[in-house]
């Protein structure tokens, strides 16, 4: 018995070694350049002279938005026909970056050569040299493209912390708000733009009618993080140390008053007399208040425009189209959590963000280029830019918010841009690495912090989340 | 000159040799399928596993990759510093204690209810179906189902019946989610019961009618003849299902994941979410990837010790002297109490 299990033991490690070998067989280069430029560049005059060029997308887009990206993608390979064509692969959120880092460090065929993630994947694709940058390739094809033009709130991060330029953001989401005309007229002429006006207006509905104003779901991922996250911005906090990654939201004391307030400023909406809102539910829960014309507003992601109005319509005896342009209407999160709406930092707005990337599989002079004519394209052309903004994504790009094209679109007009009323307002978690650890720890704080009375245990759990995340991340970063 | 009987028996075992080769060949052929996938996505992963556990792993970077002991391990026991370790241990505490509860129950309930149902009542076919159907819902529709019954606002379906507010989902371990769990047990009951139902009853088919009869014939009463009839009977069913269910529960992780809230979606009540959550969710965790398989190989080890003690409580018993004692004393007393019997016949 004994020496069979030593001989079981001996096979085994015999499979390992190789196995392990196997499996360690990543790309070498740790020189200071890993990206290589293969071939020449065929120009008419100025113009690239593409034939033909294949791209993979390798995207993350895999919800009721991602028709919208492939109809996109589809005009632009009517657009290019002959010259570029490019194929969509959706992949989903949990195995985006596995996928993603996997398949181009084994020179995978089918490895993406555009990479569509999230902002905030950029910093770990950069560290294990999945990405390469997109200016080198503007220079030595003397591409023409203002890598600039873009929300600064979010295209501060394009660089990833280095010299160069490694995405174009494409787009933000947060959350908004969709509100009832005819509650709200009876109760303001105008459209609340602060937290005092919007209280005032709130606690007018609420004591004439002993309903809840607001409706949202609190139990969502979307709002804890996107209103917790929002909320710390608008009293002009940060969400971690851009140096270390580190947090200090309880050791630093001006963070700690920062995330109290924060957490005050969303709890006090629902333990205010009247109560301005309730705790628990999801936005699809929370919806029924709001078709049924008992909450004046409601607040969840903007990629349910759609649903909100065809609930609307249903309930309503109306169309969609009424809905729509008559019934309802949109406003920002902006100010909302503002304790002070005096400061440059009260209308800000945490989104995400949708950033293309350039492969690091990708060598040859001609592809890198096509690659960068299609981000172009998708980041400057208006009915792109619009089709992607009623699939819920806002466009950060100057090149397309400014077009007549896109602004004079009535989903366009009515709804994005009252939502986003300022794109350069708008910001990201950044090029955190660890940015789960840090929506986990994030999420726990405003799900804990909202189920409190007041405000006596805020500091207690602000010490032990910024204590859990920063032992996570000493584990993960490699530190034991 | 005709084979003499020592060549002709050597051609006949020869013969049998070479069929008995087919058939075994044959039957290789049959499991060859499984064998292959089975040595390819369990065998080779867990050596894998076991290999990185003892190294500084990381998929993405060959560089970072280095042999380092048993530091994995090390830091796997480390829970002053690390508080990922703190999870890791943490996480038993949930599941151990649910699986004291769900494991006597989900061999209780079933068991009973193929009593019952082997007992033919009317319309028994209805209700073996009723029972066994909800096995072919996956676990996605369960959670969506009582997600939707048990939502923790007046939205929910329980709550909006009964007027209530209570957050049924909500709630951390061993503070204040006493009401989550029995959630999630009720629903595992519903979800998981017909398994273990149609084990059992199968094996009460079993059983033959006469035992019965002789027990009724001893004096034996109906609570006697279930528990000196059919349990020693169906022992071998108890003991496959008793070993099933404690595996899956020990590898409790669906039910959880399913039916949580915001606050406690990302708490982690199982080994299995830990080492899921951390394994699937971006490159930010692969520089640890060693210490993640050494967590998976320290779960594995306590699930084959705890798999092992159950085997070793329920494995059948040579007879001891004791017993054949009690035995002895059993035929005495039956010799005793027929003999007068067997005067009178006569």
């Amino acid at each position: 018995m004994k020496k069979k299990f030593i001989s079981i033991l001996c096979a085994a490690l015999a499979l390992t070694i190789p196995l392990t070998a196997t499996a360690c067989n990543g790309n070498g280069n740790g020189g200071d350049e890993w990206w290589s430029t293969t071939g020449e560049l065929e120009k008419n005059g100025d113009e690239i002279v593409f034939n033909d060029v294949g791209l993979r997308l390798a995207s993350i887009v895999a919800g009721d938005d991602k028709e919208a990206l492939n109809q996109i993608v589809a005009q632009f390979n009517a657009e290019y026909s002959g010259k570029i064509r490019v194929s969509v692969t959706t992949v989903g959120y949990e195995s985006f970056e596995d996928y993603v880092a996997r398949s181009v460090k084994q020179g995978d065929k089918s490895a993406p050569d555009i990479v569509m993630g999230h902002q905030s994947s950029v910093k770990a694709f950069l560290d294990y040299k999945v990405i390469q940058p997109i200016d080198v390739v503007m220079e030595q094809t003397g591409f023409n493209y203002d890598l600039n033009a873009f929300s600064t709130g979010i295209n501060q991060y394009a660089n990833a912390g280095t010299d160069h330029h490694f995405g174009v953001t494409v787009d933000a989401a947060s959350m908004v708000v969709f509100y009832n005309k005819e509650l709200l007229g009876r109760y303001s002429q105008t459209v609340p733009s602060t937290r005092e006006e919007l209280i005032t207006v709130c606690e007018a509905y609420a004591n004439d009618t002993g309903n809840v104003p607001i409706a949202w779901g609190t139990g969502s991922d979307f709002f804890t993080e996107f209103i917790m996250n929002t909320a710390v911005l608008q009293n002009g906090g940060t969400l971690y140390n851009k140096d270390n990654m580190r947090v200090d939201w309880y050791d630093n004391t001006a963070q700690r008053d920062v995330y109290k307030k924060a957490l005050e400023s969303v709890r006090s909406f629902v333990t205010n007399t009247p109560k301005l809102a309730e705790v628990g539910g999801d936005d699809s829960s929370r919806l029924g208040d709001f078709r049924s014309n008992k909450a004046m507003f409601y607040v969840t992601v903007p990629w349910l425009l759609d649903a909100v109005c065809q609930g609307y319509a249903a309930e309503n005896n109306c169309t969609e189209e009424e809905a729509r342009t008559e019934k309802l209407g949109a406003t920002s999160i902006a100010g909302w959590f503002a304790m002070d709406s005096s400061k440059d930092y009260a209308k800000k707005i945490y989104c995400d963000a949708h950033m293309f990337n350039l492969s690091n599989k990708v060598t040859d002079i001609t592809q890198k280029a096509a690659c960068l004519e299609f981000m172009k394209w998708f980041t400057t052309n208006a009915d792109a830019g619009t089709q992607w903004a009623r699939a819920g994504h806002v466009s950060i790009s100057n090149a397309i918010n400014t077009q007549d094209a896109y602004k004079n679109d009535a989903v366009v007009a009515d709804y994005i841009n009252k939502w986003y009323p300022d794109i350069d307002d708008l910001n990201t978690v950044g090029v955190n690495p660890y940015y789960q650890e840090l929506a986990k720890n994030l999420r726990a704080i405003m799900s804990e912090g909202l189920l409190k009375k007041d405000n006596s245990g805020d500091e207690e759990l602000l010490r032990t989340k910024q204590n859990e995340y920063n032992s996570n991340i000493a584990l993960w970063g490699g530190d034991f | 000159m005709g084979k003499n009987f020592i060549e002709a028996d050597g051609d006949k075992i020869a013969e049998r040799k070479r069929a008995k080769r087919r058939e075994q060949g044959v039957a290789l052929a049959i499991l060859s399928p499984f064998v292959i996938v089975f040595v390819l996505f369990c065998v080779v992963p867990f050596i894998m596993g076991f290999a990185y556990s003892f190294m500084r792993y990381d998929p993405y970077n060959a560089e970072y990759t280095a042999f380092n002991g048993f530091k994995n391990y090390a830091n796997l026991f480390n829970t002053a510093d690390i508080n990922v370790s703190k999870e890791f241990w943490e996480s038993f505490g949930p599941m151990l204690l649910f699986d004291i509860v769900a494991v006597p129950v989900m061999m209780i309930i079933p068991f009973a209810l193929a009593y019952f149902i082997n007992m033919r009542p009317p319309f028994y076919k209805f209700f073996r179906a009723c029972i066994y159907l909800p096995c072919v819902v996956s676990i996605s529709i369960m959670g969506i189902m009582f997600g939707e019954m048990f939502a923790g606002d007046e939205t929910g379906l329980i709550n909006s019946w009964f007027g209530t507010n209570i957050d049924w989902l909500g709630g951390k371990p061993f503070e204040n989610d006493i009401l989550r769990w029995i959630i999630i047990l009720i629903a595992t009951i519903w979800w998981q019961t017909g398994t273990n139902f149609v084990i059992f009853s199968g094996a009460l088919r079993d059983i033959p009618k006469s035992l019965y009869e002789a027990c009724e014939m001893d004096g034996g009463g109906r609570w006697q003849s279930i528990i000196r009839v059919t349990v020693p009977n169906v022992r071998p069913a108890i003991n496959i299902t008793l070993f099933n269910t404690l595996i899956g529960f020990l590898s409790l992780y669906g039910q959880p994941y399913v039916l949580n809230t915001v606050e406690n979606q990302n708490i982690y009540v199982s080994p299995m979410m830990f080492i899921q959550s951390y394994l699937s969710n971006g490159l930010a965790y692969a520089k640890q990837t060693g210490y993640l398989c050494a967590s998976a190989i320290v779960f594995g080890v306590i699930i084959m010790l705890l798999s092992f003690i159950e085997r070793r409580v329920m494995e059948e018993r040579h007879p001891t002297a004791k017993h054949v004692a009690a035995y002895k004393r059993y035929c005495d007393f039956r010799t005793q109490r027929l003999e007068p019997l067997k005067g009178e016949s006569k």
